[in-house]
């Protein structure tokens, strides 16, 4: 029933498909990270009119589909004069989205940070930018990196919605195998076992991570 | 604004509250001479930490004014305030991702903009200052509680502050290590540093303080020396709460 020889020669052609996949999802990630943190960051900050723009973006982005936030920036933003490829145009889309998501992790972040580390930084004299910059942000992110790394996982395999406006990634490839073959349920299978390896793999990266980062003695101290 | 009082800092008619209704401090007035050497006690809540915290910029003041250095503090200079007081809190203190030598170098290099050899140099002084030099590449939460607030101590005077505030520094402590805090505080207050500490170490209060002053319920009911507060207390209230304090302390040494 599974012809291996089959997938055996439709796999490299699969695999230039997930050079597109992570770079949508990568990059799209990085660009919701810094968004993400800056949205976390005038969400918390004593700005009403910021911290509120900040929640009406994040509720907006999770409130409506990714499905149709790409088919917005892909075939809306042009009746507005803005123009993208379908690569860039799924980066923005996945960046913009993620960001809402990473945001709310950042926050969650931040707020488990003792309050008493906050008022020692500022009590030093530091800037609210450096005290931001040295130890909110690295406490914080260190705080959340499952959570992140999950949210890079989601992006991987969402990042299969982009196929809709064309760009070649690897489920789109899958697609047009399937269009050539007729044999679905062997290549869909085939993409989803990359899919799962990808995942698999960023998973792992993140423990690793995250006792590389982790802060010595932290968790198994009492006080 | 320049005021021709000799405090180092002045306190004047303090009135915090952190959810508009309560007030936490209600009217706190406080005068701290160049030198001198104060002990706040008082029950639990009853605002000790709020008036620490508002001398340093820490929580809005309602209504009020501080003085720091013949200076009204204010917004615009509280970041400058700040670099010349130091501040010791009962835990938390130092940042937990960095080692102890980089939590005392950091605010030398970042507040003090000195060059990262220069602010290396000092803080490793700072450190052999008390007793932790060994320990300088080791992060907080792997050295003992005391070793952590002697650390703290450390970065506080590295940075060279004319005031210094520690609050409660000894109470989040295993009793094995309150000792070896106090001995430090000891030595760097004979040093001539001005200081206002929060703790509820009596001795340490007899032995260190120039004024000891009562707080209850956001008010100061009492200040003076020692030898007037601790020993022959007016109000009921100080009685009752030395009473409990001593009592607290016999029980524990048994
Ligand atoms: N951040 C805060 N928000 C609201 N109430 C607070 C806060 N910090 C302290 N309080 C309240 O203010 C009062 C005084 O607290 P605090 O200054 O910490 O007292 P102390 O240090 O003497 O124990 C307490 O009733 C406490 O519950
Ligand atoms: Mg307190």
């Amino acid at each position: 029933m599974i012809d291996l020889g089959f997938l055996t020669s439709i796999f490299p052609y699969l695999i230039q498909g997930l050079v597109f996949t992570l770079e949508l999802s990568v990059l799209g990630f990085i660009l919701g990270f810094f968004l993400g943190v800056t949205l976390a960051v005038l969400r918390l900050s004593n700005d009403k009119l910021l911290s509120s723009i900040s929640s009406l973006y994040i509720d907006l982005i999770r409130g409506t589909p990714l499905l149709v936030q790409i088919l917005i920036i892909y075939f809306g933003l042009p009746s507005l004069g803005l123009y993208f490829d379908p690569i860039t145009a799924g980066v923005l889309a996945i960046g913009l989205n993620s960001a809402a998501y990473q945001a709310e992790i950042i926050r969650s972040g931040i707020k488990s940070i003792p309050k008493e580390n906050i008022e020692s930084a500022q009590s030093l004299g530091l800037t609210d930018f450096k005290i931001y910059k040295f130890v909110v942000l690295p406490l914080a992110i260190r705080n959340v990196i499952p959570a992140l790394t999950n949210e890079l996982v989601t992006l991987v395999k969402d990042s299969s919605l982009v196929s809709v406006i064309g760009v070649a990634e690897l489920t789109r490839r899958g697609e047009y195998i399937i269009a050539w073959t007729f044999r679905p349920f062997e290549v869909y299978l085939l993409v989803a076992m990359i899919y799962f390896v990808i995942c698999y793999f960023l998973s792992k990266l993140s423990s690793k991570l995250e006792k590389v980062l982790a802060v010595p003695g932290f968790f198994s101290a009492k006080e | 604004m320049r005021s021709m009082s000799s405090y180092l800092l002045s306190v004047k008619n303090l009135r915090v509250s952190y959810n508009n209704n309560v007030e936490v401090l209600k009217g706190v007035s406080l005068n701290v001479e160049k030198g001198e050497k104060v002990v706040i006690i008082g029950p639990s809540g009853s605002g000790k930490s709020t008036l620490l915290k508002a001398i340093d910029g820490l929580v809005k003041i309602k209504e009020g004014e501080i003085f720091f250095d013949g200076v009204k503090v204010t917004n615009d200079n509280i970041i400058k305030v700040r670099s010349e007081i130091g501040f010791v809190f009962q835990n938390y203190t130092l940042f937990p991702h960095f080692t102890l030598l980089k939590n005392v170098m950091f605010p030398l290099q970042e507040v003090k903009k000195l060059s990262r050899e220069e602010s290396e140099k000092i803080a490793s002084e700072a450190l052999e200052s008390v007793g932790l030099l060994e320990k300088a590449q080791s992060y907080p939460f792997e050295v003992s509680g005391g070793q952590r607030q002697r650390a703290a101590i450390a970065r506080a005077l590295a940075l060279n502050p004319k005031l210094l505030l520690l609050d409660e520094p000894t109470s989040a402590l295993d009793p094995e290590f309150v000792g070896e805090v106090l001995e430090i505080l000891e030595e760097i207050a004979r040093k001539g540093i001005t200081m206002i500490v929060v703790t509820h170490e009596i001795d340490f209060a007899e032995d260190v303080a120039t004024n000891v002053v009562f707080i209850d319920n956001g008010e100061i009911i009492e200040i003076g020396p020692p030898s007037e507060v601790l020993v022959s207390p007016r109000s009921e209230r100080l009685k009752k709460f030395l009473s409990r304090i001593i009592r607290k302390k016999l029980i524990y040494q048994k």
